[in-house]
């Protein structure tokens, strides 16, 4: 067992921590404050390939593994959760799903794109009635010869009203239940398909989440991803890896709080001393340190199974359900310490706090993953 | 045109901790290459870019110099080739010693019309090691040079002094030290990154390279600076009697 990065995994890692600081950080709160989705950014991590980690270099991506990937979404988590969610979904959730069930030249049509960030990708599950309870999917797509035709809605997607493609599923066969979703690649500007209206979110407030909506959606024939009727195992094989992105998320969120908490408490004096000289200041970051390296290694661990070829879905449920967790009382406790002050938009432990708690909600609930967790343990 | 830029390993700053009897505690430190040097490195490449050429990097230090992570690391910023002289000595060696070793070393590479360094070094900061380096070649050599550009290959160089911004035409071969104001290091793109362990280094030892360490300094010790709460003395307001008390209090303190 070995508990160190490989020599590429940290240089990787120090690029993304050098662009995360000298770039995505010094926008965080205008970003936040102002609903601004960073477009400028996103380009710039195009071209430094942040937008295609395990994209093949035929593909025009860096080919590298889920660890290294996982290091990218923690190191921007950590000064901007919503950059690092943009970054999870377009490569988990759309990229992932194309380069593990498309077809040659599905690959050869978006991945390129993909993967330079000229195209953003998203995905499509959720609806507004089929939330955890994804099965009870009211999209539907008709064979109609020579295309698809879809009609519906899904609702919270992440990257939508940005993105140019998105991984949608949709109901094939009603009588098959889930064996008859199937998934789809769906650009924007295919007739028909629309974008709803924008989410006003709590946290990650620079990403876009919007409505989509599908009325007599033109989706060409060879638009259908997998088989028909293999939609709904595509999206939850999709989601396993997208936990793991958004477990990273989590864990920089919860290391950012830390970081910006042990320079504040080494600043702040009360009482005549700096309040990171009281022993209950010390106690708490050493507990919440403690936590999040524990997450960190449960999130490196489902990666390192994932790149691996491992069973890896309840790896990737305990490590989102730690990491999402951790952050949310980590940076509660931030704010706490950081006293009224926390409390200010002058500081970002706030908008920590407001980040974090999504990533107990979205890719499946703290709920979802102690269901998927005791399901492994086989506990009836 | 081939260009040369020197650059040094230098201990990560917020890993020296400082003992209770004012000594550095350099074990826990790693190497990273020194800041300055990442701006003279950039200098090169953009220089390079714009003008055809190739940039290769040269270091000279002890055990750092062949790590390869710190290799990869400087190769991943654009430079073909890395160059090291390793010695054991070198941990010591001040200025002068270094300059003459990098000297030989740029003899050794050969055919390098253009020398880059940062202006000082990311640990000790002596801002000498450029300009004795230009003085050991015989070459030209001008230091706080802010802005680098070739036109019909000579170096039109800009030193950004206190009042006024002094503008030279250097001509090549020639060594020029680089202040941070000249660019903003690239962040290397990860193909660059995951290219960088194919391209090619050497490491020499100082007899390969045809050079000693001859120190011409001697250092005595090395302690951080005492540390003393702050007075907060405060002067609350901007009238008269305040600001006489001000001059007064700073008249006794100088």
């Amino acid at each position: 067992m070995d508990f160190k990065l490989s020599e590429d995994h940290v240089l990787l890692q120090e690029a993304y921590r050098d662009f995360a600081v000298e770039q995505v950080k010094p926008l965080a709160a205008e970003i936040d404050e102002k609903e601004n989705f960073p477009l400028e950014n996103i380009k710039a991590m195009g071209e430094l390939g942040f937008l295609g980690i395990p994209v093949p270099e035929e593909y025009g991506g860096a080919g590298v593994d889920t660890l290294s990937y996982v290091t990218c979404v923690e190191e921007l988590s950590k000064v901007c959760a919503s950059t690092g969610v943009i970054v999870s979904a377009h490569t988990s959730l759309c990229i992932a799903p194309i380069l593990e069930h498309g077809t040659p030249a599905q690959k050869q049509a978006y991945l390129p794109k993909l993967a330079t960030g000229e195209w953003i990708g998203a995905f499509g599950l959720t609806e507004p009635g089929a939330g955890t309870d994804a099965a009870m999917q009211k999209t539907t797509a008709e064979d109609k010869g020579d295309h698809w035709l879809l009609n519906g809605s899904k609702a919270f997607i992440t990257n939508a009203g940005q993105a140019h493609v998105y991984i949608i599923m949709a109901m094939t066969d009603k009588s098959l239940g889930t064996k008859g979703i199937s998934a789809f690649i769906v650009e924007d500007g295919f007739p028909g398909f629309k974008v709803g209206a924008h989410e006003k979110k709590m946290g990650i407030r620079g990403s876009s989440t919007c409505e989509l909506i599908f009325e007599n959606c033109v989706v060409p024939k060879e638009n259908l991803l997998g088989e028909v009727g293999q939609g709904f195992k595509i999206a939850m094989q999709t989601l396993d890896g997208g936990r793991i992105g958004i477990a990273a998320q989590a864990v920089g969120i919860a290391q950012g709080a830390i970081d910006e908490t042990i320079a504040y408490t080494q600043q702040r004096v009360q009482f005549g001393k700096r309040i990171s000289q009281f022993q209950n200041t010390q106690f708490q970051l050493a507990d919440m340190q403690t936590r999040v390296d524990a997450a960190r290694l449960l999130v490196y661990r489902a990666a390192c199974a994932k790149d691996a070829h491992e069973p890896y879905t309840h790896l990737a449920a305990m490590a989102k359900l730690a990491a999402s967790e951790t952050a949310s009382s980590v940076t509660r406790r931030c704010v706490q310490l950081f006293g009224g002050y926390g409390y200010s938009r002058e500081y970002p432990v706030e908008r920590m706090m407001r980040d974090a708690k999504i990533t107990e909600i979205y890719e499946g609930t703290s709920e979802v993953q102690r269901m998927v967790i005791a399901s492994w343990m086989a506990v009836k | 045109m081939k260009i040369a830029v020197c650059y040094k390993y230098v201990p990560e700053e917020e890993e020296i901790r400082v003992l209770d009897d004012r000594t550095l505690d350099f074990s826990k430190a790693q190497w990273k290459i020194g800041q300055y040097d990442l701006n003279a490195v950039e200098a090169g490449m953009q220089l390079a870019e714009a003008a055809g050429g190739e940039v290769v990097v040269l270091t000279a230090g002890d055990a750092a110099v062949d790590n390869s992570k710190l290799k990869k690391s400087i190769l991943s910023r654009g430079p073909s080739m890395m160059y090291g002289i390793k010695d054991a000595g070198m941990s010591g060696a001040d200025s002068s010693a270094t300059a003459k070793v990098l000297k030989a070393g740029i003899e050794k590479i050969g055919d390098i019309q253009l020398v880059l360094c940062g202006e000082g070094s990311g640990d000790i900061y002596a801002q000498q090691t450029g300009v004795m380096l230009g003085a050991a070649l015989g070459w030209p050599c001008v230091n706080a040079v802010s802005s680098l550009t070739l036109q019909e290959g000579r170096l039109i160089a800009e030193r950004s002094l206190e009042h006024s911004v002094e503008v030279l035409e250097v001509t090549l071969p020639a060594v020029i030290s680089v202040t941070s104001d000249i660019n903003i290091p690239r962040i290397p793109p990860m193909r660059d990154i995951l290219g960088a362990g194919k391209k090619p280094s050497a490491c020499w030892t100082l007899d390969e390279a045809g050079a000693a360490v001859e120190n011409g300094t001697r250092t005595h010790s090395i302690l951080a600076p005492e540390q003393t709460d702050r007075r907060r003395i405060i002067f609350e307001d901007d009238g008269e009697q305040s600001i006489h008390a001000l001059c007064e209090h700073l008249r006794k303190i100088i």
